[in-house]
C-alpha cells in the first residue's frame, strides 16, 4: 500500500503495476498475432485493416484467412482462458485459505473432463454435446463435493476439500474407464489430446462461448474482491466483521464454478496455471486483493499466451498446451517453495 | 447496553457447554471472563456476537434481539479481537487495519482513502503508525495484538469482545494490552474480555464474571469478587492473596 505518513495516496505503487501488466498484456498480444508456423505479413493484415477501415473491397488473402479465422480468436480464447483459471485459482485460495488450491479443488475440472469425454466417445460430431456434458458434468462434480460436506457431521472448509478430491478421484476414474472403452484408432487419441489441453479448435463461436460463460464471472469475482481479503482471515473473523460466510462462499464457489467448467469443454484440462499465476501476482503487486485479483487476471493472460505460443511452434506439430504449463509450472512452483518468505503466503 | 438473558449453548446432544448465563455489558465497562480452561467462556462471547446461536435465551444488542440482526449489523456493534495470529497471505498492517470498514462498505465497494487515513489515525492511537507499511505476519505477537486491536477501531464499535488477547504476550506486553484496554474503556468503549491471570483481571478490570462448568458462579465488582475464596472455588486450587507495595497479588500456595 506504501503509505509513509497518512496523507498519502493508497495504493499507487499497485495501480502503476497494474498498467504495466497492462501494458505487457497489450505487446504479447500483438506479437502472438503474429507467431506461429504459418507467417503472417504484417503489412498485408495493416493494408486489409485500413481497407475495412475505409469501406474498401475486401480482397481476403490467406493471410488475412488465418488471421482473422484462426489466430485471432485462438489467442482471444487463450487469454480468457488464462484469466479464467487465474482468477478462480486466487478466489479458491482466499475462500479455502489454501495456497495449494486450484480450479480443479472441488472436482470441477475431473467432471467436466468426464463430460468431454463421453461426449467424444457417444458423438464426436456435436460440439454441443460437448461444451453441454463438460458443463453439466462438471456441476455434477460440484454438487456431489457438496452434498458430501453438507451431510459429513464435520463442518468446515477442510471437509470440503476432502470430498473435492474423493469426488476428482471418482471422475478421474470414469475418464479412464471411458478411455477404456473407446475405440482406440479413432475416439481414445482424441479423447486423450483434448483434455492434455489445446486451443487448436479455437474458433469465434468459443469466443462467443467464454464471452457469455466466462466474462460475467471475471467481472462478478473482480466486484467483490474486498471480500476475499476478509474470507481469507478465516470464517470466525470474517463473521465479526460482518460477512455472512456462508453465503458469500456458495456464491463465489459457484461463480467459479460456472466459469471453470466451459474452460474445459473448449481448452481441455490446462493444468497448473491456475495455481502458480496468483502466487506471481503476490509476488509482485502484495496480497490484497483489491490489487491482486485484477493483476492475476492480466498475468493468467499473459502466461497462457506465452505458453501457448511456445505450444504452437516449438515442434512443427503442436504439442497440447498442459506439457508446456507443466513443464514451466512445476518448476517454477518449485522456486516459489523454496522463496516462500517472499511469495505472499504464509503457511 | 449489552443485556444476556438466560442463553444456553451446547455443541452436542449429551451436555450444555454454557447454561441459563445472565449478564450485562454497560457503556464504558472493562469486563474479565474468568475461569478454568473449558469453562465456557468462548462460548459466551462467540454467542455475544452472533458467531454461535444460542439454544434458549435472548440477547440484546441496544433492545435489539440480536435473533433479528444481520451479520452486517451485528458488526456495527460489536467487534472482536482474535488471538493473535498469522495470516494465510502476507497482508500490510494498513491492508489488516482498513478492513475493519467492512461493515460499512455497500455491497462490492473497497475502502476509500479516507477510510486508509483513519486506519491510518488507528495505529495513531496505539503508537504504531510505523509499521503501517510492514508485513502483518512479520511483526511480534504484541504488535500483531495492538494491529488487531486497531482493527477493531477502524470497526467504530461500542463494544469490543477479546477472548483471551494477552495468551501469546510476554509479561510487559500482556501489561501494555492491558493498559490499552483500560484506556479505550474511559474513552467509552464497553470491553469484554476473557482472561488466564486473575491478577491482570483484578488490576485492570471494572467488573469479574467468574465462570465455571459452563455457569457463572460469582459476579460483580472486581474489589467484591475478588477474593481468595472464590478464585479457590472457580480454580478448585488454594488462592491466597496478598499486598505487595499496596498492590495485590494473587497466588495458588
Amino acid at each position: 500500500m506504501h503509505i509513509h505518513n497518512k496523507n498519502q495516496t493508497p495504493g499507487q505503487h499497485q495501480k502503476r503495476t497494474l498498467l504495466y501488466l497492462l501494458l505487457i498484456l497489450l505487446l504479447l498480444f500483438i506479437i502472438s498475432l503474429f507467431v506461429g508456423r504459418y507467417k503472417i505479413s504484417f503489412v498485408e493484415i495493416i493494408n486489409t485493416i485500413k481497407n475495412l477501415l475505409l469501406r474498401n473491397d475486401i480482397q481476403s488473402s490467406n493471410d488475412w484467412l488465418v488471421f482473422f479465422h484462426i489466430r485471432l480468436p485462438r489467442i482471444i480464447l487463450v487469454m480468457f482462458v488464462g484469466s479464467v483459471l487465474s482468477i478462480t485459482g486466487a478466489t479458491y485460495q482466499s475462500v479455502f485459505r489454501n495456497p495449494l488450491a486450484s480450479p480443479s479443488i472441488l472436482g470441477v475440472s475431473a467432471g467436466s473432463a468426464f463430460g468431454v469425454a463421453l461426449a467424444i466417445l457417444i458423438n464426436e460430431e456435436s460440439l454441443f454435446d460437448t461444451y453441454l456434458l463438460s458443463f453439466l458434468l462438471g456441476l455434477v462434480a460440484v454438487l456431489f463435493t457438496f452434498f458430501i460436506s453438507v451431510w459429513s457431521k464435520v463442518k468446515g472448509v477442510t471437509v470440503l476439500v476432502l470430498a473435492g478430491m474423493a469426488v476428482t478421484s471418482f471422475f478421474n476414474a470414469c475418464v479412464s474407464l471411458v478411455q477404456y472403452l473407446a475405440d482406440p484408432y479413432e475416439k481414445l487419441p482424441n479423447i486423450v489430446f483434448w483434455l492434455m489441453g489445446s486451443f487448436n479448435r479455437a474458433g469465434w463461436r468459443e469466443v462467443y462461448i467464454s464471452l457469455f460463460t466466462m466474462l460475467p464471472g471475471i467481472i462478478i469475482l473482480l466486484i467483490l474482491r474486498w471480500y476475499l481479503n476478509v474470507m481469507s482471515m478465516g470464517e470466525e473473523e470474517a463473521l465479526s466483521m460482518g460477512i455472512n460466510v456462508r453465503r458469500m462462499r456458495i456464491l463465489l464457489i459457484i461463480v467459479s464454478t460456472v466459469m471453470v467448467a466451459p474452460t474445459v469443454a473448449v481448452a481441455g484440462q490446462v493444468s497448473w496455471i491456475g495455481l502458480i499465476t496468483p502466487h506471481i501476482a503476490r509476488y509482485i503487486i502484495g496480497a490484497n486483493h483489491r490489487y491482486m485479483l485484477p493483476a492475476t487476471c492480466i498475468l493468467g493472460s499473459v502466461l497462457l499466451l506465452i505458453m501457448d505460443n511456445i505450444a504452437r511452434t516449438i515442434t512443427p506439430a503442436e504439442i497440447p498446451i498442459s506439457i508446456v504449463t507443466a513443464f514451466i509450472g512445476a518448476p517454477f512452483f518449485v522456486y516459489l517453495l523454496l522463496r516462500r518468505r517472499e511469495s505472499g503466503w504464509n503457511q | 447496553m449489552i443485556s444476556i438473558k438466560n442463553i444456553s449453548f451446547s455443541y452436542d446432544t449429551v451436555r450444555d457447554t454454557i447454561k441459563n448465563i445472565s449478564f450485562t455489558l454497560n457503556k464504558g465497562e472493562l469486563i474479565a471472563l474468568l475461569g478454568p480452561n473449558g469453562s465456557g467462556k468462548t462460548t459466551i462471547l462467540k454467542c455475544l456476537n452472533g458467531t454461535l446461536k444460542p439454544k434458549t435465551g435472548e440477547i440484546y444488542i441496544e433492545n435489539h434481539n440480536i435473533k433479528n440482526l444481520s451479520y452486517k449489523e451485528i458488526a456495527k456493534f460489536i467487534s472482536v479481537v482474535p488471538q493473535e495470529h498469522s495470516a494465510i497471505f502476507s497482508y500490510l498492517v494498513i491492508d489488516i487495519v482498513a478492513m475493519g470498514i467492512t461493515p460499512y462498505l455497500s455491497f462490492g465497494r473497497m475502502p476509500t482513502k479516507k477510510d486508509y487515513r483513519t486506519a491510518y489515525t488507528k495505529l495513531e492511537f496505539f503508537n504504531i503508525q510505523h509499521l503501517a507499511e510492514k508485513n502483518y505476519n512479520q511483526l511480534s505477537g504484541g504488535e500483531k495484538q495492538l494491529v488487531l486491536i486497531a482493527r477493531a477501531l477502524m470497526q467504530n464499535t461500542d463494544y469490543l469482545i477479546m477472548d483471551e488477547p494477552t495468551s501469546h504476550l510476554d509479561f510487559k506486553n500482556q501489561h501494555l494490552l492491558m493498559k490499552e484496554l483500560k484506556k479505550l474503556s474511559e474513552n467509552g468503549k464497553s470491553v469484554i474480555t476473557a482472561l488466564h491471570d486473575p491478577n491482570l483481571a483484578l488490576r485492570f478490570c471494572d467488573r469479574i464474571i467468574m465462570v465455571k462448568n459452563g455457569e457463572v458462579i460469582f459476579s460483580g465488582e472486581n474489589t467484591k469478587v475478588m477474593n481468595p475464596q472464590n478464585l479457590q472455588i472457580l480454580y478448585d486450587a488454594p488462592v491466597s492473596m496478598n499486598k505487595v507495595e499496596d498492590v495485590s497479588i494473587i497466588y495458588i500456595n
